[in-house]
Order: structure tokens, then sequence, then C-alpha cells
């Protein structure tokens, strides 16, 4: 059958693919600490029918030859780690990271897993920091009961006051982790990320230090998608899916022509 | 038996691989850094057409005894048998710009090709530049080619900030690590298309020529330089020739019906 049929297909593949990323990018608009994502594509592989340089007659050669190619694939997400916007929300346990890196969170399982979504609650317990979903902030910060103000510094440095007291006590130190290749993390939902081979092993440091960001109290990192942006990303999208779309329409006329023939 | 039957029939093959060629540049409509191809579609090499006659051998003479006779040819004229798809060409033009704002993307304005190394050291040449890192801090493309600087592979290492500048140079914590290699060939047009947005030089290409000041957008992608206007009326203009191609058959198939089916009567 028509090659053309194929190559359009994985076109009106890949534009799905396209239309998937930016939804989610979309659909996570308003989330905290999430990173948006782009769909990268490459050209399939090419049917070489002449080979170039072929010699035609004595003395000449085809200058290019025929190569159809094949169509079109996903090659991959790259994740764009842009800083998002700031928003201030006057909880003292909001920490947003200014520049590069993430906070450690204990899975259940004892794994440890990153995040940039610093939106912290104390523990009912013990006054442990969790976060929404009721992981633990590694290393463990604990804020007694008697603590009536919180302040992190940029620096990282937990310190709290007590009630009654005017001097502040330091009762730890917040750390980060960065990545050789932050884009090969794995993304577990949840705005969770998971280490994996390709983005190499956790550099843990303090905030300030070796490249890590800083922290800003008070404040919540929100997405870095831009909506403007996304909705040019679905036009393109829709746009080309539906001129391939009449690429499988063409070639469906040349078949039906062709079947047409024989009466 | 009927020339003109497979006339139209190689015209028909011919608009399919057109069209095959146009699906593909519209497939790839969104590949960072794609070239289009165009294609060329050629008569066969003329035929010199000869008439096939009794010629006696002194000319003039029509009797007596020298009218021994041979079949002799006289020539006609030129006459084209069949169309045939005769290559297809990559265009050069340059893409529309999207700027992406992600550290590693960098486009090329003008001429010049990226250099990036497969695993076995096969070296090839792509115009996408949508750069990542791997672990061990090597700049590499999406399909882990490692991409070439002018001292071999680019190491980033532990860096908390990388960038690439108008000038090729990649910058590590503001530092110029090194700088990309961007070349050119004499012949672009006749690199081969690889798949994966590579292409791989050939004899015809010419060796790669260093581009001496090469310009380059970071935080940007260049797009597909694939029209769909263009490509959309190629399209209709494929499918409407191979419509008329067919009647053509089709009337050749006529004309052959009729003629068995008048010579059947009598």
């Amino acid at each position: 059958m028509l090659r053309a049929l194929w190559t359009s297909a994985s076109g009106m593949i890949a534009q799905q693919t396209n239309l998937d990323v930016t939804t989610n990018n979309l659909a996570n608009v308003n989330t905290v600490g999430f990173k948006r994502e782009r769909a990268d594509f490459a050209d399939l592989m090419y049917q070489i029918d002449r080979e170039p340089g072929a010699p035609v007659e004595p003395g000449s050669s085809l200058p290019t030859g025929v190569q159809v190619g094949l169509g079109t694939r996903v090659v991959g997400t790259t994740r764009m780690m842009g800083q998002g916007n700031f928003q201030i929300t006057d909880n003292p346990l909001d920490l947003a990271i200014e520049g590069d890196g993430f906070f450690q969170v204990l899975k259940p399982n004892g794994d440890v897993a990153y995040t940039r979504a610093g939106g912290w609650i104390r523990n009912g317990d013990d006054g442990q920091l969790v976060n929404v979903d009721g992981l633990f902030l590694e290393p463990p910060i604990t804020i007694p009961e008697d603590a009536e103000e919180v302040i992190v510094s940029p620096e990282g440095i937990v310190s709290i006051r007590a009630q009654g007291e005017t001097e502040t006590e330091e009762i730890g130190q917040i750390e980060l982790v960065r990545f050789v290749n932050p884009a090969g993390l794995r993304k577990m939902g949840k705005n969770l990320y998971e280490a994996t081979a390709a983005s190499g092993d956790p550099i843990i440091g303090n905030p300030g230090e070796e490249g890590l960001g800083h922290i800003a109290q008070r404040t919540l990192e929100i997405s870095n998608v831009e909506v403007v942006e996304e909705m040019v990303n679905l036009i393109i999208a829709q746009r080309a899916y539906e001129a391939n779309s009449k690429g499988v329409q063409t070639a469906d006329d040349l078949l039906r022509i062709a079947n047409g023939i024989k009466r | 038996m009927n020339r003109g039957l497979y006339c139209a029939a190689s015209a028909m093959l011919v608009q399919e691989s057109m069209h095959d060629v146009v699906a593909n540049n519209l497939a790839n409509v969104s590949t960072a850094g794609f070239r289009g191809r165009i294609p060329v579609n050629k008569t066969f090499p003329d035929l010199l057409m000869d008439r096939i006659e009794n010629i006696p051998v002194t000319p003039g003479a029509t009797t007596g005894p020298n009218q021994i006779r041979y079949r002799g040819k006289i020539p006609i004229g030129n006459l084209a048998l069949a169309n045939v798809f005769s290559e297809d060409t990559m265009t050069l033009k340059q893409g529309a710009m999207h700027v992406t704002d992600a550290p590693l993307d960098a486009a090329i304005v003008g001429d010049g090709f990226f250099v990036v190394q497969d695993g076995a050291g096969n070296t090839f040449y792509t115009r996408s530049g949508q750069f990542q890192i791997n672990q061990e801090g090597q700049l590499l493309t999406h399909d882990g080619l490692i991409v070439q600087g002018e001292g071999g592979p680019i190491e980033i290492g532990e860096a908390a900030s990388v960038s690439i500048n108008s000038e090729g140079q990649v910058l590590v914590d503001g530092e110029v690590a090194d700088t990309l290699q961007v070349v050119t060939f004499e012949t672009p047009t006749w690199l081969k298309q690889i798949g994966g947005s590579l292409l791989a030089a050939n004899e015809q290409s010419g060796n790669p020529v260093p581009v001496e000041m090469p310009s380059l957008v970071s935080r940007t992608l260049e797009q597909s330089n694939v029209d769909v206007v263009s490509e959309m009326s190629r399209m209709i203009e494929a499918s409407r020739a191979y419509e008329a191609a067919s009647k053509a058959l089709m009337t050749h198939d006529d004309e052959t019906g009729r003629l068995i089916s008048s010579f059947m009567k009598s």
C-alpha cells in the first residue's frame, strides 16, 4: 500500500502526543512547583530508492538520489526547569526555592523522592514537617509545640521563637539536592520526582551552596506553565494533525482511483 | 502491447511517490531543524523512434532485377514512454525560530550544522539544537549522540549553570568550557538524511568545513522549514495528476476493448 498512509499516520500520532503533553501542562497551570514539558520530534527513517551520487551515465551522477522519508516520531519530552512565578502566601511554612534544587521527602517505603513543592505542614503527632500527602521532609525538622514563630533563613536554617521568649533558637537545617541532569528525573505524580540513571546521583548541600538556590519563606513557587505558549502549541498540534489527516485522505483517494481503474 | 498503458501507469507510480514525499514533509511539520524534501519527476530518457520499412537497394528503382528489398529504419522523432521519479532534493531554507527559554536549546542562523557522534565513533550532522546533559555531564542529543565541540565531547560536569552563547561557546558556571563545532559542506543538498534528525556526509556532499564565524541564537529552536501551504498544493497536484493518469489508462483500456469487440463481430 501507499507509504504515505503510514507516514501521515505517524505525523498524526506525534501530534496526539504533542497535544497530550500540552494539555497536561495546561491542567497543571496552578500546580505548586510544576515544571512544564515539551514534546520533541525527529524524523523517522528514510527509504533510499536511488542512492545519492549513483552514476547514471558515464561522467555524471545523481546529485541527490531518491530518499523518501517515512514519517516522524516523538524522540523525548524535555522538562523545562525554568523558575516558576512566586506567590506570597504569608504562611511561615511555605518555602520556595529560588534557583536550582529540590527538597527531599521520605516515601513510606523508605526511598527518597524529590520535589519543588515547598508547602509544608506540621504533623499532628509530633510537629514534624510533612508535605500535603503526609510525606516527611528529609532531613526531619520538628517544630516544637510551644513555637510561636518559625523563621527559615535563605540558607535553610530553621529557627523558632518559643512562647514568652525573645531569643530565637536554631532547631534544624533544610538541605537541598540537585542533579547533573535534572531533565532526566522521572516524574511520579503528586509533584514528586525520582532519581534515575540518566539524572545522575543527587548532590546534597545547604541552600545557597554549590549552585543550589536559596530558600524564600512565606512563598510558594507556582507552575512555570505559560498559558499563551501552551495555547499556541494547541493550535499548532491541531493544525498539524489536520494537515496530516489530509495526507491520509489523499492517499485514500489515490487508492480509490487505482481501484476504480479495473471495472 | 499498448505503449500508452504502461506510460500512464508509470505516471501514477510517480505521483504516488510524490505523495509519499509530501506526506513525510507534513509529518515532520513540528520536527525541530527538519529540512523538507522537494520531489522531482522527469520523463524517461527519450527514445529515438524508427519506422521499419522495405527499401529498394537502388534508390529510385521500383522494378527490375535490382528489386531486392530489405528492411530498413527511417527515424521518426523522439518519444518518451514513461515518467520516472528522478530525485528528491533537501531544501536548505531557514526554518522559523521558536524561543523556548531552555538553556540548552540552540539554533544556527544561516549556513551550518552541529556535529554529533554515536557510540561507535560515526559522525553525523544535525540542525536540531535540542541538547541534553547525561549523568556524566556530557552534552548530547535526545538519542544519546554526543555533541562535538572543538575539543571533542563537551564536558559540563556538575555545573550549576550551563548556557550557550551566540558564538557557540558553551558557558559552564560563566567560564567558556568549549565551543560547539559548526560545519558546512560544499553541497549540503547532497547530504543523506538518515532519520532521527541526523544527516550523514558522503562523497558527493564533500568534507565538512568549519564555519568561520557561526551565528547562533541561544534558548531558541529552529523549527521545521516545511511550508504547509506549498505541501498542500503539491498534494492536490499529485492527487489530480494521479487521477488524470488513471483516466488515460482507462481510455486506453476502453480503446483496446472497443478494438477487440468490433473485430470480434465481423
